[in-house]
């Protein structure tokens, strides 16, 4: 009777033990997911002030490389010139970025280009390059 | 003395009118019936902007056409060649079947579905399916003309290269179409006028171009790509330079390779070597800005203002978010 009585204790014990084990698994689970989740889905303000100092770095290393002079003065060949994936490195951007520019709303062309950039954004019809 | 001055009378007057004869060789009108020494191109519905100074001009409305006048079409397409001589010899015939060209070997000014439903000629577009044409319209010149040509533009440039307006239309492809001066009203707001001017030049022959040595022609100075038939030199010289002063810009149709540039923004340099392009910066395209499908999530952007081509623009920086 004992032994019958000693034998359901100790079943007891393992199904408490399995339970807290995979309750705490669930529970680990679910802070990692919830820790992958919060990097991933940044919110629109943080991706936008992240898009704003990644445009400001750009335009920054234009002035630098004199693509944009002191006045303000485009140089449409330096432009011309560069090579997006070779300044994203040199420059330390994760984003693809294209250059574009308007009047009015209404496109203006570099040279006989839409835009400067990634070949992954498309400016009235043309892929940048 | 006076046989002198009679001689010098005498060029004076054969010189004026060789520029005249040339600078005005084609001439269009619409008008109710043709005179006996124009020839009939097509018919258009009446009701639309006379020239005529007692009409409204804002009261505007045109039609479509159809290759010969009656009571509904009756307002006639009537041209002319400005030479006695080669007027006479000079027609407009209806030709089944849009496949070929015409008998004359002349590009069809016009194809049409029947008589009616027009679509303007000189084909530039190259998914256009000449099947659904069933006539077209075609001219008959005389060997001293070498070439007739048709030019789409929405600008009077050609007008000062020698081209003579025929006709406006809102739409290449079964458009509307109106007299070349006339205007109409936008909802009874702005004022306006049809999109395309379709225009068209008389070629004289390469014996009345007299070219130089530089490809343009002795009797007007102009440039002309068929002097390249007689002058290796000008063999290059692009159709988009006929008409033009040596040395100036004009807008480039097609490159060398046959390629329509269809944004209308490369130049060419009309002289010699002939392979001076540029690029007209400023467009009338509105900024349209997206990514490859699928790759990035958002584009933010962020403009800048910088000075280009002495005009102060914005300069947008797009960051791709994947």
């Amino acid at each position: 009777m004992n032994k019958i009585k000693n034998k359901k204790k100790t079943q007891s014990f393992s199904t408490d033990v399995i339970i807290v084990v995979i309750i705490i698994l669930f529970g680990t689970l679910f802070l990692v997911a919830n820790k992958i989740n919060t990097v991933e889905s940044k919110t629109i303000g943080e991706v936008q002030s992240q898009a704003s100092d990644d445009s400001d770095i750009i335009y920054s290393s234009l002035k630098d490389s004199k693509v944009i002079d002191s006045k303000g003065v485009i140089d449409a060949n330096k432009l011309l010139a560069l090579n997006d994936v070779q300044l994203k490195e040199e420059l330390g951007i994760k984003s693809d970025f294209a250059i574009t520019f308007e009047k009015n709303g209404k496109l203006v062309k570099i040279g006989n280009k839409n835009c400067i950039g990634s070949t992954n954004i498309i400016v009235n019809g043309q892929i940048c390059e | 003395m006076i046989k002198k001055i009679f001689t010098s009378l005498l060029t004076l007057f054969i010189l004026i009118s060789l520029v005249h004869a040339r600078s005005n060789l084609l001439e269009c009108s619409f008008k109710n019936s043709c005179a006996s020494n124009e020839k009939e191109m097509f018919a258009a519905n009446g009701n639309f902007y006379q020239t005529s100074p007692s009409e409204n001009k804002n009261n505007v409305l045109s039609s479509n056409v159809k290759l010969t006048s009656d009571v509904n079409y009756n307002r006639s397409l009537c041209c002319k060649i400005n030479n006695v001589d080669l007027n006479g010899r000079f027609d407009i015939t209806h030709e089944s079947g849009a496949e070929k060209s015409c008998i004359s070997g002349i590009d069809p000014i016009m194809y049409f579905t029947s008589s009616t439903n027009a679509r303007v000629g000189f084909d530039f577009d190259p998914l256009f399916n000449k099947s659904h044409y069933s006539n077209k319209l075609c001219m008959n010149l005389p060997k001293e003309i070498s070439k007739f040509h048709i030019e789409i533009d929405n600008d009077s440039l050609k007008k000062n290269l020698g081209f003579t307006c025929l006709y406006k239309t809102n739409s290449l492809v079964n458009g509307l179409i109106s007299s070349c001066d006339s205007k109409y009203l936008d909802n009874n707001l702005n004022l306006g006028e049809y999109k395309y001017t379709v225009w068209a030049k008389l070629y004289e022959s390469l014996d009345s171009l007299k070219c130089n040595d530089d490809c343009t022609s002795k009797l007007d100075g102009r440039v002309y790509s068929d002097c390249g038939s007689k002058i290796n030199f000008c063999s290059n010289v692009p159709p988009s330079c006929d008409g033009s002063l040596y040395g100036s810009w004009v807008k480039l149709d097609e490159n060398n390779n046959g390629v329509i540039d269809s944004d209308e923004t490369t130049e060419i340099q009309c002289s010699a070597p002939w392979s001076n392009y540029r690029y007209q910066v400023f467009t009338d395209q509105k900024l349209n800005v997206n990514s490859q499908k699928g790759v990035c999530s958002s584009l933010v952007k962020k403009q800048y203002s910088v000075m280009y081509e002495n005009e102060l623009i914005n300069m947008n920086i797009y960051i791709c978010e994947d």
